[in-house]
Formats: structure tokens, sequence, C-alpha cells
């Protein structure tokens, strides 16, 4: 098999065993992924605040744009909500790390 | 009594008391909370002093540097956001301020240090303000102004 192909098995299994929420894009197509929002304190240490980003295949993003809205659905880790994509970073592999906005 | 230097801390959130919703934090080292935004940190960054006069106690006149740090989140336009709280920091603050009659003699805005970033849930931006507040005491009772 050649590296490629195993490389798209191993992404896609381990998206679909460590998926925690659900991206609905523009209320139509939905995305498995992993949502994580990290504790982080911008503007000099002076907020408390966090981080949100997705990652998902690249496969299943190819139609996301910057801006696009993302319900977020992450139930048990209990996140629910509306975002927006402010970052989408391809890793060159075939997965996707998108940063989000709070709507 | 306290230096005087601390009264015109104090002074500077009591006359700030109403900007930010009233979310004015005196010397806070400790971040804000989402729900603590927008907010207004008021705190000192240093101090430098000359002897105004000859024979002792000398007079000492003395210009605090006080920052004026304000943080707001918005997911639009929160440069606009902290601008409108700037032009609040900006009135409350001008001279003739009552909060400060009777501490300081002079009260200057000298820089505005803008900053965005997105990094966080909603864009977030913080716009410092930096005050020289001039202001005299003797050498032997910095807890007088004079």
């Amino acid at each position: 098999m050649a590296f490629e192909a195993i490389e798209a098995r191993v992404n896609a299994a381990a998206i679909r065993k460590l998926a925690n929420a659900t991206a609905t894009l523009n209320d139509q197509l939905a995305i498995r992924g992993v949502f994580v929002q990290s504790y982080i304190e911008p503007a000099g240490g002076m907020v408390e605040d966090a981080a949100p980003v997705f990652r998902c295949l690249a496969a299943d993003a190819l139609t996301l744009e910057q801006g696009d809205e993302l319900g977020i659905d992450a139930q048990t880790i209990g996140v629910t909500g509306d975002y927006a994509a402010r970052g989408i970073e391809p890793d060159g592999t075939g997965i996707v790390l998108v940063r989000l906005e709070k709507l | 009594m306290t230096h005087v230097r601390q009264q015109i801390r104090e002074a500077f959130c009591t006359a700030l008391a109403s900007v930010a919703g009233g979310r004015v934090f005196k010397s806070r080292v400790y971040p804000l909370e989402q729900q603590e935004l927008p907010g207004c940190l008021v705190s000192a960054a240093s101090e430098v002093s000359a002897a105004g006069s000859m024979g002792v106690p000398r007079l000492m006149n003395r210009t605090a540097r006080l920052q004026v740090r304000i943080v707001a989140a918005e997911n639009a336009d929160v440069d606009d956001v902290l601008d409108s709280l700037c032009a609040d920091v900006e009135a409350a603050l001008a001279m003739p301020c009552a909060a400060l009659a009777g501490l300081a003699q002079v009260v200057t805005l000298t820089s505005t240090d803008i900053r965005l970033t997105g990094a966080g849930m909603r864009p977030l931006g913080s716009a410092e303000l930096t005050y020289d507040v001039q202001y005299r005491t003797t050498e032997n009772a910095p807890t007088v102004a004079r």
C-alpha cells in the first residue's frame, strides 16, 4: 500500500475515533472533528480567554472559507454554539485546523 | 496618610468610576474574566522626581506616570469600542478634574497604544493611555501634596 493511502486511512481513523464534535457548515454540511478550546491570556496576559479550534479531515472541508459559519455541537465537553471560521490551516498531511471566533 | 502617588491613583479611579460600566480596577495583577469586559485598569508605572528648592526639607517636583488600560472584546469593530472608551477616559481626566483637585498640578495624556488580537474567542483589543501627572511634596512628607 502506498504511503499516502496509509496516511489517509490513519487520518480518517484518527478523526473517526477522536472526534468530539460535529461542525455544521452554513447550516448544511456536517463535518466530524475534534473541537478544542485551550486556555490563553491574550493582550499581554490581561484577559482570561480561550482559543477555539476545530480539526477535521481536509477532504471534508474543501469548501470551507474564512468567514463561514460553523455550528459546533460538542455536547460531550459542554460546548454548543455558532462560530465563524477565522483561520484555515491545512497541515499538508490531510488534516486541517480551523481557528474559530465565537459569534 | 498614604503616599500622594497612591492618592492620585485612587483619584484616577474615582474620576473614571463611570467608565466601562464601572468596571474599573486599581493595580490589578490578575487577568480580567470575560464578564468583566470591557474593563479599565489603572496602575502607576513609574515616577521621576527632582529637588525644587534649596535648604531642608526640600520641595520635590514629581512626575508620576500612570497607565489606564482599556480592554474590550467585540465581534465587530473592537477598535471603535476602544476609541469610544478612550474618549470617556480622556474626558473624565481632563483638567480641571475634580477628583485630582489639590493633588495634581498638571495631568497630561502623553501616549495611547492600541493593540488588537484575534487569538481568543472574540476579537480583543486594548488601549493603553499613559498620563504624566505632575505634583509636589516636600521630601520629608510624601503624603501631603503641595
